[in-house]
Formats: C-alpha cells, structure tokens, sequence
C-alpha cells in the first residue's frame, strides 16, 4: 500500500516541478499573446468591456499619416542598423581572429565587450548630451573644423537631422555581442580549410571573400535577424529623446503603439499595431530559420 | 615584410575603433569631475582640481534608484533560476505524459516577441492591482525570463551522466534532492551565465518599468536616471557623476564573471 501510494505520488513530480512555469508561462505570456489577437478587433480602452469591430483598427492604421510615416523611419532604422551591425563588427572580428597574439585578441575583445555593461540608458543620455547642439562633444568638432555657427547642425533638435541622429547614436558600432558571435564563428572555421585554400593560391581578399565570408553565414544571419527582430520592437530612444519628434520625423509603429495605449487610452488600436509588428517578425523569423537550418551546424566548442 | 604590414593595419584599425568607441565614456568621467567653470571653459580637457562634490550630490539623488534596481534584478533572477531549473529537470531527465508538448509549449515562447502581448499584458498587471508595485515587473519579468534558460539548462542537464542519476536514485536521494545536491552544483557556471544575462536584461529594462510603476519610490534605475537628468538639466557635474555611479554595479559584475560572461554571451547567443 505504502510503496503503491509513493508511485502514484512519484508520477506527479514531473507536473510539480513544472508547474510554477507553467502557470506563469500561461498567466504572463500566452493569455496577454492570446487576447491581443482578440482586443486587435476591438476598440478596448483598458477598463469597460471590449466592444468587436472588425477590420477598423487596421484600416484605420493603413490609412493613418503618421503610423505610414512611423513604418518608413523603423524601415530606415532597422535596414541602417541591420547593415553596421553585420558589417563593423564583423570586421572587427576578422581583424581580432588574424592578430595571432592570444595576449593581444584578448586585450581587444575585452576592449569592445566592455562598452555592453554600461547602462544603456547611460548611453543613451550621454548621446543626447554629445548631440546636444550647444555643449555637445560633435557640434564642439565640427565647429573646430571650421563649420560656422549658423551651419551647426541642431541634430535631435530639427525634423531634417533627428532621424539621422538616432542612427549616429552609436558610432562607431562596434556592438561587443556581434563581435563575439563573429569570433566564435571564425575560430570555428577548421585550420585545415585555410590551409588548403592558402595551398591553393588563396591569400589576403580572395581567402576572405571565398573561404571564411561563406563560412560564417550562419553568424551573419544570426545577427542579421536578431537585429530586424529589435529594430521592429525597439522605441526606448523615441520614449527618451524626442517623443518622436519633431514632428513625426522619428516616430515608430512601436512608439505609436506605446502611445496609443498609455496617453490616449486606445487598447485596441494598440494591440492591433502590436499584432501587426508580430506578424511581421515572424515572417522575417520563418524565412530565417529556413535558411540557418540547412546551413552547417555548429557545435558548441 | 607583407605579412608585418597587414598586422600593423589591422592593429591601427582595431585601435582607432576601440578609441572612438571608448571616447564618449571617457569624456563622461571627465566631465563627472568638472564644476560649472571648468565646463564652460575648459570642457573637453582634464581640469583640476576635481570637483568630488559632484558625486556626494549625484549619490544623494541616485542611491535610492540603485537600490530598488537591486531588488527588483535580485528577486527576478533568483525566481527565474529556480523556476527555470525546476522546470529543465524533469524535462531533461524524466518522461512522463505530454512531455514533448509541454516542452513545446515552453520554447515556442521564443519565436514570440514581447511587441505581441505588452499592451494586454498592461492591461491585465492592471486589473490584478499589480500597477505601481514590483509585482508588476517580478511576475512578467520571471514568466519571460525563465523561457530562454529552460532551453539552455534542458539540454546541459540531458548531457549529464545518466549513472550519476541511478546511483543517487539507489540510495534513496529523491529528485528534489537529486537537484538541488548533483545537478545544480554541476551547473553552477552555465547557471551564473544565464544569471548574469538574466540580471542585464532587467537591469536595463525602461519600457515595461515605464508602463507600470509611476511612484517615484518605487522606480527602478533607469527611470531614475531620466528623472534625475530632469532634475540636474544643466548642472553637468553632478548628472555625469550619477551616470558614472549608476554603470558601477554593472561594471562589478562584470570584473566578478568576465571569463563566463564573455564565453556565455557568444554561446548562448549562438544557441538561439
């Protein structure tokens, strides 16, 4: 009796472990995922009773000035960050792998990693200080250049430059995470292929181009999609900087979204941006899974 | 002589990036030494003496903001761990009914981006009278988290030995025990990784506290921060030395798990 009362208690201990998961997984993230698809069609407020409507939130989105205009800047955005997110540190990357110094490529990760503990709020309020048109460090430059006063740019500040702005923010973009995922994949890359590429002639452009570019496509990718994914979502620096402002000069979907809900009360628009943004990523997701999965598979050392 | 050439370019390149990279924090600790004079005369050089009044007035402000940041990360992570490696356990190293579905359920959360649910999400913190209390950020801060550790931790807990397993088992360990004794301390350096990622994350989170906490008491550091910069405007001492203070927590953990930081960052990113 006793040994048949502990079995049957045993087979619960799986569901018991489980559960604490289970039950905020369900709670926090599959029921608020759920009812978004349902509050799209709706025009909820937050407090009374949803009330259905159809398509009219997405008609009202595609119709609307300043979500076409807030999709034109995140394409902007995102395609720019896309491009010196795959590109500089890669770079960067490639140049670390080829110092043969282990002393050296130690000093220089470090070097590129470390920026990744600061705050990003600290970054991002120290931008807004180097771009500030008056005390700021790149006005300070370029005045020192010889730019005359009335040709400073105003960078945050004018509908002309803010865009271009949040896209300087950064600079030079070494982003330490893609710097480590590119070293990662060409330590990958076995001794005995580039030693038979080099037997075969290849040296400097052509062993880079033909022998370890297509080696690391499965990095490329990686961060190529990991960075289509945040560009999609991301308004922290509309939310801190400008409001999406001036204007709607650097306005977001997602930054619309955020201020739909929380100033103007309107849940179902909200939620209908949100979706929309979802759908998106998860388009760019299935093709990129597609690809990564046929691709070489790296084993973790 | 070719050979030295190229090493000579790569290093001068990979200087030049890692000075401008560097500059604007480096300007940062200077201008945190700087009184109002020295600002406007002598912005971008080092002045002396330093004005170290700046940072008893930045830390009187910001102190409050980095402790509510330290429980709020310190209760998220501890929370994520443990429900994460309750959670990877028996699904690494038992079987049971629906285990593949379970499991499916859990890691289909990945290809879910927060985008999707954060404005119901608001709604409902709200209606459980979560709003303006750190319930609100633990509860979606533990469910979200733990998603990404499950993945990792099930499969390093499925790599352990399994005589390991009938050995404890024989004598009578339960699995409980057989947790908390074998398999976490042999998992100690992939859970202080996820930790870490863990404690950044929440640490740098601004939207989501944003939504739900309008006490000034209650706000984490990063909403601190842009109260604080609304505070100081144009007293730039005082507001850089609190941006210096506030990078210092992040900047100890780091130098405690540089090695694991550095290594786990790449791989678990590989991961995904």
């Amino acid at each position: 009796m006793k040994t048949r009362g502990l079995q049957g208690m045993k087979r619960w201990i799986p569901y018991l472990f489980l559960a604490p998961t289970l039950i905020s997984l369900l709670t926090f993230n599959y029921y608020p995922a759920l009812s978004a698809i349902y509050y799209s069609f709706t025009d909820w407020n937050g407090f009374n009773a949803p009330h259905f409507i159809g398509f009219d939130n997405f008609v009202e989105m595609v119709k609307s000035l300043d979500f076409q205009t807030g999709f034109r800047n995140m394409l902007i955005i995102t395609v720019f960050s896309v491009f010196v997110s795959v590109t500089i540190p890669a770079i960067a990357a490639e140049f670390i792998y080829k110092i043969q110094k282990p002393g050296l490529q130690h000093f220089y990760r470090l070097m590129f990693v470390f920026p990744l503990v600061i705050p990003g709020m600290v970054i991002l309020l120290l931008w807004q200080f180097l771009l500030n048109p008056e005390v700021g460090l790149i006005n300070s430059v370029l005045s020192s250049l010889g730019v005359s006063e009335e040709h400073l740019p105003l960078w945050l500040g004018s509908p002309d430059t803010a865009l271009a702005s949040f896209m300087l923010i950064g600079f030079p973009w070494v982003n330490g995470v893609g710097v480590l995922i590119y070293l990662a994949g060409f330590q990958n890359i076995p001794r005995s292929v580039i030693e038979a590429a080099q037997m075969d002639g290849a040296t400097g452009w052509s062993l880079i181009w033909r022998i370890e570019i297509p080696l690391i496509t499965s990095q490329i990718k990686l961060i190529a999609i990991l960075n289509i994914i945040g560009g999609i979502q991301a308004f922290q620096n509309q939310l801190v900087l400008t409001g999406g402002g001036p204007g709607y000069s650097t306005t977001v979907p997602g930054f619309i979204m955020y201020q739909s809900a929380m100033s103007a009360s309107r849940f179902g628009y909200a939620s209908a941006i949100g979706l929309v943004l979802f759908v998106l990523i998860f388009i760019f997701t299935l093709i990129n899974n597609k690809y990564i999965k046929s691709d070489t598979e790296y084993s973790p050392d | 002589m070719k050979v030295d050439k190229g090493v000579w370019i790569r290093n001068i390149v990979l200087i030049i990036l890692g000075v401008l990279t560097f500059i604007p924090l480096l300007m940062l600790v200077n201008l945190s030494f700087k009184d109002a004079n020295q600002f406007n005369l002598h912005r971008w050089t080092v002045t002396f003496p330093f004005t170290l009044a700046n940072y008893k007035d930045a830390w009187a402000a910001i102190s409050d903001y980095i402790w509510n940041s330290f429980i709020i990360s310190g209760v998220t992570v501890i929370g994520v761990l443990a429900f994460a490696c309750l959670a990877a356990y028996p699904l690494a190293r038992m079987s049971f009914f629906m285990k593949e579905q379970i499991y499916f359920l859990i890691i289909a959360l990945l290809m879910i981006p927060s985008v999707l649910s954060l404005v119901p999400l608001f709604g409902l913190v709200n209606k459980f009278h979560m709003v303006d209390s750190w319930l609100g950020l633990w509860g979606p801060y533990i469910a979200g988290g733990q998603v990404f550790c499950i993945f990792v931790l099930r499969s390093f807990f499925a790599s352990l030995p399994e005589e390991m397993f009938e050995a404890a088992r024989l004598d009578g360990a339960g699995e409980l025990r057989i947790l908390l004794m074998i398999v976490m301390p042999l998992s100690k350096s992939i859970i202080s990784t996820l930790g870490v990622l863990n404690i950044l994350n929440t640490w740098n989170d601004y939207v989501w506290p944003l939504m739900v906490i309008n006490d000034a008491k209650l706000k984490p550091l990063t909403l601190g921060l842009v109260s604080f910069q609304q505070q100081f405007v144009t007293n730039y001492g005082p507001l850089f030395a609190g941006y210096v203070i506030a990078s210092i927590p992040l900047i100890i953990l780091f130098i405690f798990a540089s090695k694991q930081f550095a290594e786990g960052l790449a791989g678990s990113a590989m991961k995904m």
